[in-house]
Formats: C-alpha cells, structure tokens, sequence
C-alpha cells in the first residue's frame, strides 16, 4: 500500500497534486500488426523463419535477431501447445482482491521450436497442471479489434 | 571470453552510507540521499574533503514516473553542492545503482578520475499501490506488461516451474523469508524490523486486545500457511514472499587501490564484477535460471579468479523469496535445484555456512530499486570491515563477498566480488 492511500490529508505535511493527465498510444510495430490482424480476420496464428539461418519466431518478424535478415513470409501454426509454467493471481494491481482468481500461463506453442506465449488460461486454479495440451479461445470475430484480448485465453483439453 | 575481463587498475572501496530504508511521507529523494551521503561523510576513517570527488553517478529507476521528475545526476550533484562536476543517471531498472557503481569503477580503472561518487535513490511511497504496480511493470518485457503479467506473477511463474522440475513446495520459500526476518532486527535500516514470530505474537496480541477469535498458529510456517496472515497475491507468491514499497538512498566512494590509505587503513577492494542481459520470459531459456546471471557470474569470477566456493556470503536480489533460491543456485554456491533444501538445513543463515543476505535481503530491508544496487554492495563492506554490528556473521575471518542485483525480469543482472586483503 502506498503513503497517498495512508496518509490522512490533514496531517501537517505540505504538497501540493499534480494532475497532468497523460495519454499513451501502444503501437504493436510491424511484426506483430500481422499477427494481431491474421488473428482478427482470420483466426490464424502467424509465426515466421528466418530465410537465411532457418530460426523461427512466434509471433511473426520482420527481421531475425541472430543474423538481421530480413523476414516476409509467414506460416500458420495452429495455436495450441503446453502449459509450460504458471501463477495464479488473487489480488488486482491496486492490491485488492480479485473476484475469481485469474490463472496466467506461458504456454509453449506447438510448431514454433519452444516459443511461449503469455496469457490466461482458463481452468480452476487447482485444475492446471504444467504440460497438459491447451487451445486458444478466441472471441466472437464482430469483436475482434486486432490486439491481444481477440484471445480470451487457453483452454485445457 | 568473460575470464578475460580485467581492470585496467584497480578500485577500493573507503566509505559509504545509506538512508533508512522505509516508507517517508515527509521526505523527498533529495532528503533521502543528504541522509545517506552525511553517513558517508563520518564513515572515512581518516575524513576526507568532498571537494576531491571528480565524478558521480546516480542509480534511479523511475522517478519520473513514481515522483514525476528525471535527470537525477545532475539534482543530486546540485544536492551536495558538488556542481559542476559531472553527474550521470544510470537507468537498470532494479540493478540501477550496481551500474552506477559499476561505471563508477570503470571510470577510476581507466585512469580518468582517481575519487567518484556512485548511488543511488529511489521514491516510491508517494503513489498508490496500483500506480507503483504500474510503475515497476514497465520494466518487464513488452510481451509480459500487455499479458497482465506484472511482477508478482512472473515470479509466481518461476516459483511454479521451480516446484515442477525440483519437487520444491511453498515450505521452500517459508524457510527464505523467516531466515530473512531473522536477520533484518539487526539492522538498524531495514524497513521491517520484525521477525515472523513477533509479528505474530502481535497479531495474537492484537486479537486479544479487541475480542476477536485469537489466531492458534503452532510455528511460523503454521502462521505463513495461514491466508489470512500470508493471502495469497499470485499464487505461488504470497504477501510474505514479496518485497515491499520503499523509500531510500545509498552512496559508495570508490577510490583508486594505491590511494586508498588516504582515506581509510580498512579499505574493502573490488575482487571482479560482471554484468548480463537477458530476454523476456517468453523467449527465456529456462524458467529456472537467468542467463544474465549465468553472464554476470562469469564475468565477476573470470575477472577475480576466484570461484563460487571461494565466496564465504552474499547478498542476492530477493525481489520474491523464490528469486533467491534461483540466483544462490546461479552464481553456483548451490547445485541446480539444492539451494531449497540447503536453505531448510540452515545454510544460509547468519551463523550458517553461507549466509545470504545478512541485511535482511529486499524483503526486510526494503527495495527503493535505484538505491537496492550500492546498499547490496555496503552491506557485503561492512561485514568485510566488521562493522556489521548485531548481524556482523559470527565466528568467521571475513576476505571475500558478494552482491547479486537483478533488474526486471532478468533483463539485467550483475554479480560484484568485495574483498578484504
């Protein structure tokens, strides 16, 4: 908890607030718009290969980082993999707690040569266990925007 | 070839000072590092003119965001009327200020200056929990901020995988965090000044006091197994196992060797230092070591020649009790996967073979992230120096210690060797 939600205002402390209100735009970069917007339009999963060294990324670059060729081309996998390790968060970021805790996973995705890829996991908190096979949920595609949350999470099968 | 890494001339250590470590609602940054740098000034033995410092470098994380102000070498150098010497912020996330020092030592053992100053400060307390969250998330990966991974859960995640692969269970990390409050009562600038058993007799207390149902716990862990005195915040990682919100400043005055009698007939010298990077857990190659720490080590060893078994204690980056087993077993003072059952035999205690973090660790003594580098570091020179008071480690003949810094999730990592010739 920090001081603001401890201090009593009256106390005999002299500030003053600050109130500049900040307004941030996170863009995904080239790579990764491909990627957002294969899962938007078409529910598909985009990784690449490196032409020159063979390395694969998921998600899809543009360029490889072991020998800065450029990438253009893209290859589906399917989405699924392993749960490769997890938490499990009961409080929210303010410190309060959550309804139902979330499960947050890396899960190794199948086809990418050991990339993990990080997001919730659907299933009870005592139902999850490392390894175990896992699928991608995706939303309705009318509310797909082309960003992270178009997944809702893995499922356990 | 990191064995290969040396000095073009070496560096001492002959003075050094921290701030109380805690949360200050009346103090600022500024406030924060006169405390330390005053402490400092009484620490040279033979006194020293501060007008002979050339140089200086200031560790800090986020102050831009925490107190919405940056370009803290320059404040600082203002600060003790040291201006216009040179004044350099280092950016590492939670390593910031072991690269303050770090550039610090490069800057003497390449003969541009003789006397530097290196820190570090940290202001964290004014924001509220879900901001200083925030805050701190901007040094994870790309990848993990946007995926709702904020720190508690990366280390959850390493502590999840280090069960699955090493058949650890949450009594592991009990035992890291009751040895960590056990040392911090001693030090008199830690943050929490409890052991788990007191704070439980005050809760019991407390209970007994306004007529509620009074807690029946057997031991500590009985008590840390309990959600209501430990809840759990992203399981594994419960409120125990965490780091709290801090406040603070620490300082070093680094010397070149030859002139360090000068200042002090007990200076503590650099051994060898190492610095690594590392990538986001997703592309990380193990959950359950950090190559940057793998780096670092190497580094800091190749440079000393020493190696992990000549390292009589250290302190290491536990951020969340799980990160120390992890980094123990890193910087090799514990095989892959035995650092949780030395902890439980005893090990790593004060009066252990190899005790880690006799300050109390991030967990007790408090984590202000860009002044946690230099206060690691000051820790590891006044046990060298016998100036640890109370938590001084009993009955040993102290040469050589470590300090491990992580920042992030294992972006940067460095590991400093001390010794005492």
């Amino acid at each position: 908890m920090g001081l603001s939600e401890r201090i009593e205002r009256n106390v005999d402390l002299s500030y003053f607030e600050g109130k500049i209100p900040v307004n941030y735009v996170y863009t995904y970069g080239l790579g990764l718009e491909k990627f957002f917007n294969a899962i938007k339009e078409k529910g598909e999963f985009l990784a690449s290969r490196c032409p020159e060294c063979g390395a694969v990324y998921f998600p899809c670059r543009i360029f490889c980082e072991r020998c800065f060729s450029e990438i253009t081309r893209t290859f589906k996998v399917p989405g699924t993999g392993t749960v490769y390790s997890y938490t499990v968060c009961h409080l929210d970021m303010d410190g309060s707690p959550k309804k139902e805790p979330d499960v947050v996973g890396l899960i190794e995705v199948d086809g990418t040569e050991g990339a993990k890829f990080v997001h919730f996991i659907d299933a009870k908190p005592d139902k999850v266990t490392i390894g175990r096979k896992v699928k991608p949920v995706l939303k309705a595609k009318k509310d797909r925007e082309g960003g992270i949350f178009d997944i809702k999470g893995f499922r356990q099968v | 070839m990191p064995e290969k890494r040396k000095l073009g001339r070496g560096v001492a250590i002959v003075g050094a000072g921290m701030s109380k470590f805690g949360m200050f609602a009346d103090k600022d940054s500024k406030d924060l590092f006169a405390e330390a740098f005053k402490e400092l000034l009484s620490s040279v033995d033979k006194g020293f003119d501060p007008e002979r410092i050339e140089a200086m470098w200031i560790g800090n994380f986020s102050n831009d965001f925490f107190v919405h102000q940056s370009h803290w070498g320059p404040i600082i150098s203002d600060l003790l009327g040291m201006a216009p010497i040179a004044s350099t912020r280092t950016e590492g996330a939670c390593a910031a200020s072991t690269l303050a020092f770090r550039d610090g030592v490069m800057s003497i053992a390449s003969g541009l200056y003789d006397v530097v100053l290196v820190g570090g400060v940290e202001e964290m307390s004014k924001c509220t929990t879900v901001e200083v969250t925030e805050g701190l998330a901007l040094a994870t990966s790309p990848y993990e901020g946007a995926a709702a991974f904020t720190f508690p859960g990366v280390f959850g995640a390493l502590a999840t995988a280090y069960f699955d692969k090493y058949g650890a269970s949450r009594e592991a990390l009990m035992n890291v965090t009751i040895k960590s409050h056990n040392n911090a009562p001693l030090n008199p600038k830690a943050q929490f000044n409890q052991t788990i058993a007191e704070i439980m007799q005050a809760k019991i207390k407390r209970a007994e006091e306004k007529g509620r149902p009074v807690p029946s716990w057997s031991d500590e862990k009985d008590a840390l197994r309990d959600s209501r005195f430990n809840p759990p915040v992203a399981w594994p990682m419960c409120l125990y196992d965490c780091c709290p919100i801090s406040d603070g400043a620490s300082c070093m005055l680094l010397v070149a060797e030859d002139m360090a009698g000068e200042f002090t007939d007990k200076p503590v010298y650099l051994a060898g230092m190492g610095q690594g990077s590392g990538r986001g857990l997703h592309a990380a190659p193990s959950l359950t070591s950090f190559e940057a720490n793998k780096q670092a080590a190497a580094e800091a060893y190749g440079m000393s020649g020493l190696e992990p078994k000549d390292i009589q204690f250290s302190e290491v980056h536990d951020c969340f009790s799980i990160a120390e087993l992890i980094h123990t077993e890193d910087l090799g003072f514990f095989g892959p996967g035995e650092a949780f059952e030395a902890v439980a035999d005893g090990a790593t205690k004060l009066d252990g073979p190899m005790p880690i973090n006799t300050s109390g660790g991030l967990k007790c003594k408090g984590h202000p992230v860009g002044a946690t580098g230099v206060s690691q570091l000051i820790e590891v020179w006044k046990q060298l120096r016998g100036d640890a008071g109370k938590r001084q480690i009993p009955g040993r003949d102290l040469h050589v210690g470590g300090a491990q810094n992580l920042g992030g999730t294992g972006g940067t990592c460095t590991f400093t060797i001390l010794e005492r010739r």
